[in-house]
């Protein structure tokens, strides 16, 4: 079994509006970042990868296997682990029946091997002193950090989580950086956000997707390399610059055309992603 | 049932065993059977079927459970979560759908045994019909699984409302057989009217048949058509037979034989059908004061104590020798109304009142002095005899309204209570009775030329008939 996931020619229409046409993609092990604005089909995308949706046309093969054929569609279920990006949790079920209730879905019927593998993801995200809460009363974090325990029942090859950081206090944030890194060795991680400082933390390779195209495919590097020459430190604010704010120290940090007593600065991945989207809207123009 | 399926059924059935709404409506259906049995001695042959019926309660809260466990999966942010796992929705179908009626009948089954040990503490009588009991039991099962079924063709959260509205609205519309032969409510012997054992297998067969409805909103395959086809078949055959014996549970769980055990007891015989026997005793506690009342030598006269319905055809001979018991008899206080009933009617036979059955008119004691020795002989069982008042009986599209007293189709007045009640009080009250029995117990004798035969002086203005006087 080939440890890649492959996207070939998929296209997804929702009634008259197309969401991606022809996308091809690849995805090895390690963790991969997906950058985009809202609606531009990165939850379509991870949804026709995660098997909840079909695409109209083109091929998802999961490890090998074609996602459109029903008998492999379920086989690659077992291997995939999905955090989607609004997550239902059954409010009056305990932590740990609701991990318990989703591990027997994934097909882990041994009682023993289920109770080791509930506590086993709950301590993965600091959730096991939890466990008999009630779902209802965990903080809007908590929940987040249950539904990634929950995509990470079965030790998935696979990973599709989107948004998982979402909630997510700092603390709590680093931990999971830490994880994601762990799983990303030997297994395919796709990681939807828009935290670009995640991306640039944990990402081996980042997509930027907008109005179902990929603007970029790259590492992360890359990425903020978009901005070299673009990205500016001033007293003044710019008019013309794509984006700017005021930093900690006082100065303005300027994307885009320089103001006056400008002076270059280090870009980061999200100043990369800023030019990268405006220059596509541009174009578009 | 695949691994996953069994152990999906389990996690379902470990969860609904823990919920509230379920265990709230069994301590409703234990409350309401406990109330309703504790003024009756138990007999068997009605409390199963209506504790069958009461199981309705529990089954109204299993369809509320399971439609909401089905919709469990239906919800959009849900739904996205589940669609990517290996289990898909007919295998949770599969879970709910055996776990539901499960828990829900472990439900029924364990108040249904709470509450039939706590009858043990009377005195049970009748066949205990097992049938039935389990039929409470699949009639939860069967709610439960209707809970499943509906949900799955609806997926909505109104659908389990509708279906208790339904229920309720079917029990009003068809009264005590509504949805016939599902479950008729029992209240009385003659509404018995379906053979338990073909009843057990309807249902039964309708808990298939729903469970195999619900699998098939998840696609027509050979299996599920298959059991949806074999359990109609047998609805349809079971129901049939359920519906065209009407007699046979009262025959089979009332009777349990056409003839009666008689036992003598003393000077009065008592014959109870053979489940019954046990409750010879407390019909002989009633009569018995009476009996001591009475002359030795008129006892061996006294009429026999018969449990109806009978096979006997009564005629105007038995029935002047015949007093009838009912196959209900009362406790905790509400003996105290048929041990009044019992030893009135034995205390109005022993003086020569008209006997009950067979006076079809009114007639008026009053100014009589064997008023004041009946209703004296009836008084050593306990209280005196009801007074004379108006009983509506329905029959029919008809509401007649009968009128009597404990004494039969006889009125009687305050004069004849009050000297019974001095003698009552009075030591060897019997010897002057028996002495003068036979002036005393004619029509003839009136109250005024008794009471110095009986030793009292007249204390209460005499009253008039209203009625014809007795003869």
């Amino acid at each position: 079994m080939r440890l890649s996931v492959e996207v070939r020619g998929v296209s997804k229409r929702y009634g008259p509006r197309q969401v991606f046409d022809g996308l091809n993609l690849e995805l090895l092990p390690g963790v991969t970042g997906l950058l985009g604005p809202n609606g531009a089909g990165k939850s379509t995308l991870m949804r026709c990868l995660a098997s909840t949706l079909m695409p109209d046309a083109g091929r998802v093969h999961v490890l090998g296997l074609d996602l459109s054929d029903r008998e492999q569609r379920l086989q690659a279920r077992r291997t995939i682990g999905y955090l989607p990006q609004e997550l239902g949790l059954y409010p009056q079920f305990s932590v740990s029946s609701l991990v318990d209730y989703v591990a027997i879905l994934n097909e882990i019927t041994d009682r023993r091997q289920r109770r080791r593998e509930v506590e086993r993801v709950l301590e993965e995200v600091d959730l096991l002193t939890e466990r008999k809460s009630k779902v209802r009363r965990l903080s809007g974090g908590m929940k987040q950090r249950l539904g990634i325990a929950i995509a990470l029942i079965g030790n998935p090859q696979f990973l599709i989580l989107d948004e998982p950081m979402v909630g997510l206090d700092p603390e709590q944030r680093m931990r999971f950086r830490g994880l994601l890194s762990r799983l990303g060795e030997n297994r395919i991680v796709l990681l939807s956000t828009h935290q670009t400082e995640d991306v640039a933390a944990l990402c081996q390779r980042v997509l930027v997707m907008q109005a179902g195209t990929f603007l970029f495919d790259g590492p992360p590097h890359q990425i903020a390399n978009q901005a070299t020459g673009q990205v500016w430190l001033s007293a003044y604010p710019s008019a013309e610059g794509q984006a700017g704010w005021r930093a900690a120290d006082g100065r303005y940090r300027v994307v885009g055309a320089p103001p006056l007593d400008a002076e270059p600065a280090e870009p980061t991945v999200e100043d990369g992603y800023l030019v990268l989207l405006n220059a596509r809207a541009e174009k578009i123009i | 049932m695949s691994r996953v399926a069994q152990q999906l059924a389990l996690f379902e059935l470990k969860l609904m065993l823990r919920n509230p709404i379920l265990w709230a409506s069994a301590g409703v259906m234990l409350a309401w059977r406990t109330v309703a049995t504790w003024s009756f001695e138990p007999a068997w042959h009605l409390e199963t079927v209506q504790t069958a019926t009461a199981a309705l309660l529990v089954g109204a809260a299993a369809v509320v459970v399971t439609s909401m466990v089905t919709m469990r999966d239906s919800r959009p942010q849900t739904a996205e979560l589940f669609s990517a796992l290996p289990t898909g929705q007919p295998v949770r179908t599969v879970a709910v759908v055996v776990a539901g009626p499960i828990a829900a009948g472990l439900v029924v089954a364990l108040v249904s045994v709470l509450h039939f040990v706590s009858l043990l503490g009377g005195t049970p009588a009748g066949r205990f019909d097992a049938y039935e009991v389990l039929t409470g039991v699949m009639v939860a099962a069967l709610m439960a699984a209707l809970g499943v079924a509906l949900t799955r063709w609806a997926p909505t959260l109104i659908i389990a409302p509708v279906l208790i509205v339904a229920l309720v609205w079917a029990i009003f519309q068809f009264g005590r057989n509504w949805l016939m032969p599902v479950v008729p409510i029992a209240s009385a012997p003659g509404d018995i009217s379906r053979p338990s054992g073909w009843h057990l297998g309807y249902v039964t067969a309708l808990v298939i048949l729903v469970a195999a409805l619900a699998l098939m909103r998840h696609g027509i395959q050979p299996a599920r058509t298959g059991i949806a086809g074999v359990a109609a078949v047998a609805v349809g055959l079971t129901g049939w037979s359920t519906v065209s014996q009407p007699e046979a549970n009262e025959r089979e769980t009332v009777k349990a034989s056409t003839t009666y055990v008689c036992q003598r007891l003393g000077t009065v015989e008592y014959c109870a059908y053979p489940l019954f026997t046990r409750w010879i005793s407390i019909w002989q506690g009633a009569v018995d004061p009476v009996v001591q009342g009475v002359p030795p030598k008129l006892r061996a006269h006294l009429p026999r104590v018969i449990q109806l319905p009978g096979e006997e055809s009564l005629t105007g001979t038995n029935l002047k020798s015949t007093i009838m018991v009912t196959l209900q008899w009362g406790r905790n206080g509400g003996e105290a109304a048929d041990r009044r009933s019992l030893a009135s009617r034995m205390a109005a036979a022993a003086i020569g009142l008209p006997g009950g059955y067979l006076a079809v008119h009114n007639c008026d004691l009053r100014g009589q002095a064997r008023s004041i020795i009946a209703i004296w002989l009836a008084m050593r069982a306990g209280e005196p005899p009801a007074r004379f008042q108006q009983s509506p009986f329905d029959e029919g599209p008809n509401t007649v309204v009968y009128q009597a007293s404990d004494l039969g189709i006889i009125d009687f007045g305050d004069e004849e209570l009050h000297y019974a009640r001095r003698l009552l009080a009075m030591p060897m009250a019997e010897r002057r009775i028996w002495a003068n029995w036979d002036r005393l117990a004619s029509p003839k004798t009136s109250i005024a030329e008794a009471l110095p035969l009986l030793g009292l002086r007249s204390e209460v203005p005499s009253e008039r008939p209203r009625e014809q006087p007795c003869r």
